[in-house]
């Protein structure tokens, strides 16, 4: 009986502050559970981009005279697979071929043998340039060397037999054809071999006859390979998947053992993309956690603002000589209540996040339920911990006398005497030098280890600071409130000859004020740190596509058929703002060959962003102006420099072919400066030089690449650019946004902006709470004094001084510590998180649009607050009195 | 007759709470008057309307049906603070303010100096012999003791009438005297009304003359 009366009450008397507890857990629940998701999607999202990029799941390689169809059965007892075809590779002496009068013989070279049905089942191998892609190809570098075309001749230089003459039916290029040479069984961390300038591809059924002969005289020269493509029912997870295509390798090797070992090049891939799914899995909590934890605090706020008319009910019921167990069983139902209403709530949010936001992973698949059940735990703990912890603690320790009173005997709390906010403060400092010191790798997963490590510890040194500042902001919240005389004066313009007593009444209640001041201050601080941190990410991102990609849009030809033919006709094309040239050579530095980029140092800032990180100037408007200056300047990769111990000033003579003679020869340059990135360099050593140095020095003026700034979007510029390049050979025509989908070397191929928009949702929802839903909740628990003051006769103007300056004091304050936390904060996230970043940024990326959002948001809680609780006032003096 | 000099003069006064089967009749067509320096006992059973009649005497309330008016006091808005002065059943001090401030903001929400108004609470409170409660917060006080400090704020600012309701209602016999001494020594001298809600016979018998309240109906005599 007392049961539903009780129930009955809550529902009709509290049935706001139970909605308000209600809506923190079913935050905390739904940021939790969405988290999981997106942890879930992304995983499965990056190990089904790596798995596309593969062209070739394995290679197998087999031993001299062991069957193919053998091979394949084996295959087919280790793993469903949907491909399985033999391939034949050949070294031979070389090539040699006579067109226009002259005749060219390369190096050694291979010859693969391709059964009919290769390019359909693995269409990623080739790339046909010209011609046919059907009988006898010929790479686009070997034909360059060759100076053939289709329909030409070549002759083939077998090991030991004589020469046999082909007919070139098509040129195409090998996209892959690192892993496509690679010599299979290399132990791990040995240094790649390059693939062969020289290779020829014939239709198996010519091959064999051509090699048979070769095979039984040196069977060492001739190989057989299965290359596979196994069937793609994999773990999501890249780490689960790594391992389990590595067992079935392992399998594969254990049942061909000593006719054929495994090159496993699904495996290198996920493996390669391991470290970033830890760092996707890193990024998510680091940029969800703090508001799930937020949600929690904002909970236990709102059911605090309640304690003290929770406390009295509890004396009552003590006084009519209720046991501690019947009263915890009082509140246990207001307990069960909540958290029903918040994980019901909660999880119908995430669900409606996961459609709205798209997510790919829904509540409770295979790789979610474990989080959905973790959120659903917590929710429930949260909903105790409000309710049934505060009703325990007083009922278990304070006497009735005790419980009765509103305001305790004033002390320092317990963190302050212990001085917890310093000692947290300097434990993130510490951790933050920590991670320092060791470069932020935080995320480990070594090439060929199965094992991964991610350095949780690090993540400590933001939390700290979080919780420490929070703490922080509280001692000098307190002791801001401590001094009433300062507090008068800054109340003045608002409480006018009311201060003294707004100050006094504030200074008393200092522990509700404080604690919503700094619930404010932290719903801001990860309002900040999280929209600041994802503007960084967005804007390198953006750096990092670009950089990747060279400009908005990059038209890349062949050495044969350059872009840069067609820059007139580009510049000119409707939408594109700037067009600019791009050499790429390769030059000889020493005996290692590097890429070379020709430009123009005075324009090319017109098609593309030259970044200062890019230099090791750090200023890349004066470094460029110093390459425009001198001609045979050269700009080098650090490395470079500290193997030849270069100074600025010196001379380098770097190796360059020749248009003329396609031979390689010395050309001075001066080193002028080290460049660490630059737009479509690789991620190793490379060198950037003054295109019309280069033109004047090999005899070729050509550049293979046009940089393209858009007006507008630069998918709509590259659809319109592309029927316009389409005559040129072997031209691809590339835009940012695809680049950025397809890096796979950062973390930018993720896909944040999910992520992103729930987070600053849920910061604005956070904020909003805690900056107006705490304000109201403590004012409505004192109407009673409004009342008196009304019955008084304080008019509304004056009531509402007594609003506005709690709301003032709440949100002023704490929004604005809470926006230098988060600065700190973010700017301690983008650090820690260095290895996200590709580039990493020079600084943070404010975003003004957002941050203006939040402080709307906040004076739009404030107002709000304030003229509902001045027109409550109004209408309910006569009622509330009645109960006085 | 000219009625210029009435504090209150209510005309067939009426206030429901809650409409159709659930109504409730709290003052039903009362009429009455208060003149300057009248001492009136509001005598009735709980729940017979005496709290209501006071609440719509003293402007905190609207009536349904009738009239109210102020003749020597203005219009409805200008009736607090200054003119009209409560004094409630229960402890109605503000918990955050010490008991010199819970005096003194009479005073201040009538826009009084700070300083003015201090002064003003401090003689307030040494009329009443309570000045060494000064800086105690309402929850050190003894329930007479907050009673005694609710009228000392009731007269801080010379108010021309004052409405108690039940004030003594929580106290025992003699601490109930002893506030009721207070408040009737204070306005000796002084043309200050006081209409008093009680079902105490004892506190009834202090004043000049008394209005019987039952079901909602008064009864002036």
């Amino acid at each position: 009986m007392l049961t539903t009366l009780w129930l009955k009450g809550i529902t009709r008397r509290r049935s706001g502050r139970l909605a308000a507890a209600a809506l923190g857990v079913a935050l905390t629940v739904a940021l939790l559970t969405a988290l999981g998701s997106f942890i879930a999607g992304a995983s499965a999202t990056m190990t089904g981009r790596a798995i596309q990029q593969v062209a070739t799941d394995w290679q197998v390689q087999l031993a001299p005279g062991t069957d193919p169809a053998a091979a394949a059965a084996a295959l087919a007892q280790t793993t469903k697979y949907e491909a399985a075809l033999p391939v034949g590779y050949a070294d031979v002496a070389g090539f040699v071929a006579t067109t226009g009068g002259t005749t060219q013989q390369t190096g050694a070279g291979k010859v693969l043998g391709l059964p009919d049905t290769y390019r359909r089942q693995f269409p990623q191998q080739l790339r046909p340039l010209l011609g046919s892609d059907q009988g006898v190809l010929v790479m686009q570098q070997t034909a360059a060397n060759l100076h053939v075309a289709v329909g030409d001749t070549v002759a083939i230089q077998r090991v030991g037999q004589p020469d046999v003459q082909v007919k070139v039916a098509g040129i195409v290029e090998l996209p892959n054809a690192d892993s496509l040479f690679q010599i299979v069984g290399q132990p791990a961390k040995t240094a790649p071999q390059a693939p062969p300038d020289n290779v020829l591809l014939l239709p198996m059924s010519e091959w064999q006859p051509l090699f048979a002969a070769q095979q039984a005289a040196r069977p060492d020269s001739v190989r057989t390979q299965l290359h596979v493509r196994i069937s793609h029912d994999l773990p999501s997870d890249p780490t689960a998947a790594y391992t389990y295509v590595q067992q079935l390798a392992n399998n594969l090797e254990a049942r061909l053992v000593g006719v054929g070992i495994v090159g496993d090049n699904l495996a290198a891939r996920l493996g390669g993309v391991r470290q970033d799914s830890l760092y996707a899995r890193v990024l998510f909590l680091f940029l969800g956690l703090p508001g799930a934890v937020l949600a929690a605090v904002l909970t236990l706020a709102v059911a605090a603002t309640g304690a003290a008319r929770r406390r009295r009910e509890q004396a009552l019921l003590r006084l009519r000589g209720a046991s501690t167990s019947r009263i915890l069983g009082l509140a246990s139902i207001e307990a069960v209540l909540l958290a029903s209403l918040g994980l019901a709530l909660g999880l119908a949010l995430a669900w409606l996040a996961g459609l709205l936001v798209g997510t790919n992973a829904g509540l409770f698949e295979a790789t979610t339920w474990l989080w959905t059940l973790l959120a659903a735990f917590i929710g429930l703990l949260l909903a105790g911990a409000a309710i049934l912890l505060p009703a325990w603690r007083t009922a278990r320790q304070a006497t009735v006398v005790q419980a009765r009173q509103a305001v305790g005997s004033e002390r320092p709390p317990l963190y302050q005497r212990l001085g917890l906010d310093f000692v947290l403060l300097g434990v993130a400092g510490l951790i933050y030098w920590q991670a320092a010191s060791s470069g932020y790798h935080l995320v480990l997963a070594t090439e060929g280890v199965a094992q991964t490590a991610v350095d949780y510890t690090a993540f400590l040194a933001p939390f700290c600071l979080w919780l420490g500042g929070g703490l922080l902001t509280m001692r000098f919240a307190r002791l801001l409130l401590l001094r009433s005389k300062l507090l008068t004066r800054l109340l003045r313009p608002v409480a006018h000859n009311l201060s003294g007593v707004v100050a006094a009444a504030s200074s008393r209640q200092r522990g509700l004020l404080v604690r919503g001041l700094v619930l404010v201050a932290l719903a801001t601080s990860f309002a900040v740190s999280t929209a600041v941190f994802n503007t960084t990410y967005n804007v390198q991102a953006q750096v990092d596509a670009e950089l990747t990609n060279g400009a908005d849009v990059a038209v890349t030809g062949t050495a044969a058929a350059p872009a840069g033919r067609l820059l007139a006709k580009l510049a000119a094309t409707q939408g594109v703002a700037a067009a600019q040239p791009l050499m790429h050579r390769f030059a000889y530095v020493g005996t290692d060959l590097q890429d070379m980029f020709g430009v123009d140092a005075s324009h090319i800032q017109q098609s593309t962003t030259i970044a200062n990180a890019y230099f090791g100037s750090g200023n890349a408007a004066a470094t460029l102006a110093a390459l425009a200056a001198q001609p045979d300047g050269v700009l080098v990769a650090a490395e470079t420099v500290k193997d030849f111990q270069l100074q600025v000033g010196d001379q380098i003579n770097l190796r360059l072919q020749s248009a003329k003679d396609q031979q390689y020869h010395i050309v001075p340059f001066h080193f002028l400066g080290v460049v660490r990135e630059f737009p479509t360099a690789p991620k190793d050593s490379f060198l950037v030089a003054n295109a019309s140095y280069l033109a004047a020095q090999t005899s070729n003026p050509a550049a293979e690449v046009v940089l393209l700034r858009a007006k507008g979007d630069a998918p709509t510029l590259a659809a319109a650019v592309r029927p316009l390049v389409a005559d040129l050979p072997g031209v691809r025509v590339t835009d940012l946004e695809a680049a950025a989908q397809t890096i796979s070397s950062s973390l930018t191929a993720v896909d944040l902006k999910g992520l992103t928009l729930l987070e600053l949702s849920f910061a604005v929802l956070l904020l909003v709470g805690a900056s107006g839903l705490v304000l109201a909740l403590s004012l409505a628990e004192r109407r009673r004094s409004f009342a008196i003051l009304s019955a008084l006769g304080a008019k509304q103007g004056q009531i509402a001084a007594f609003f506005w300056s709690e709301g003032l004091l709440l949100n002023i304050g704490g929004g604005m510590t809470g926006v230098l936390l988060g600065l700190g904060l973010a700017q301690m996230l983008v650090k820690v998180l260095t290895g996200v970043f590709d580039p990493a940024p020079e600084g943070l990326s404010l975003p003004l649009g957002y941050l203006l959002v939040l402080v709307m948001a906040i004076a739009a809680a404030t107002i709000g607050v304030v003229v509902l609780m001045r027109s409550l006032a109004r209408q309910q003096v006569a009622e509330v009195l009645r109960d006085i | 007759m000219n009625s210029t000099h009435l504090l209150v003069a209510a005309d067939a006064v009426s206030r429901q709470y809650g409409q159709g089967l659930s109504a409730v009749v709290a003052v039903s067509t009362a009429t009455c008057e208060v003149e300057p320096g009248a001492r009136i006992a509001l005598v009735g059973p709980s729940g017979s309307g005496k709290s209501t009649l006071l609440q719509l005497l003293g402007g905190l309330d609207v009536p349904d049906g009738g009239q109210i008016a102020w003749p020597a006091l203005g219009s409805r808005d200008e009736l607090r603070p200054g003119k009209v002065a409560y004094v409630f059943q229960t402890p109605s001090l503000l918990p955050a303010l010490s008991v010199v401030e819970n005096v003194e903001l009479p005073l201040l929400l009538g826009n009084r100096a700070p300083a003015l108004a201090r002064r003003a609470a401090c003689a307030s409170l040494d009329q009443l012999g309570l000045t060494h409660l000064a800086e105690r917060l309402p929850e050190e006080l003894s329930g007479g003791q907050a009673q005694r400090v609710a009228v000392a704020r009731a007269l801080v600012a010379k108010p021309r009438l004052i409405l108690a309701d039940e004030p003594t209602g929580q106290l025992d016999h003699a601490t109930a005297a002893q506030l009721l001494d207070s408040l009737l020594a204070a306005l000796v001298g002084t043309d200050t009304a006081l209409l008093i809600a009680t079902h105490d016979r004892a506190v009834a018998g202090r004043m000049e003359r008394s209005w019987q309240m039952q079901h909602g109906i008064l009864e002036v005599s």
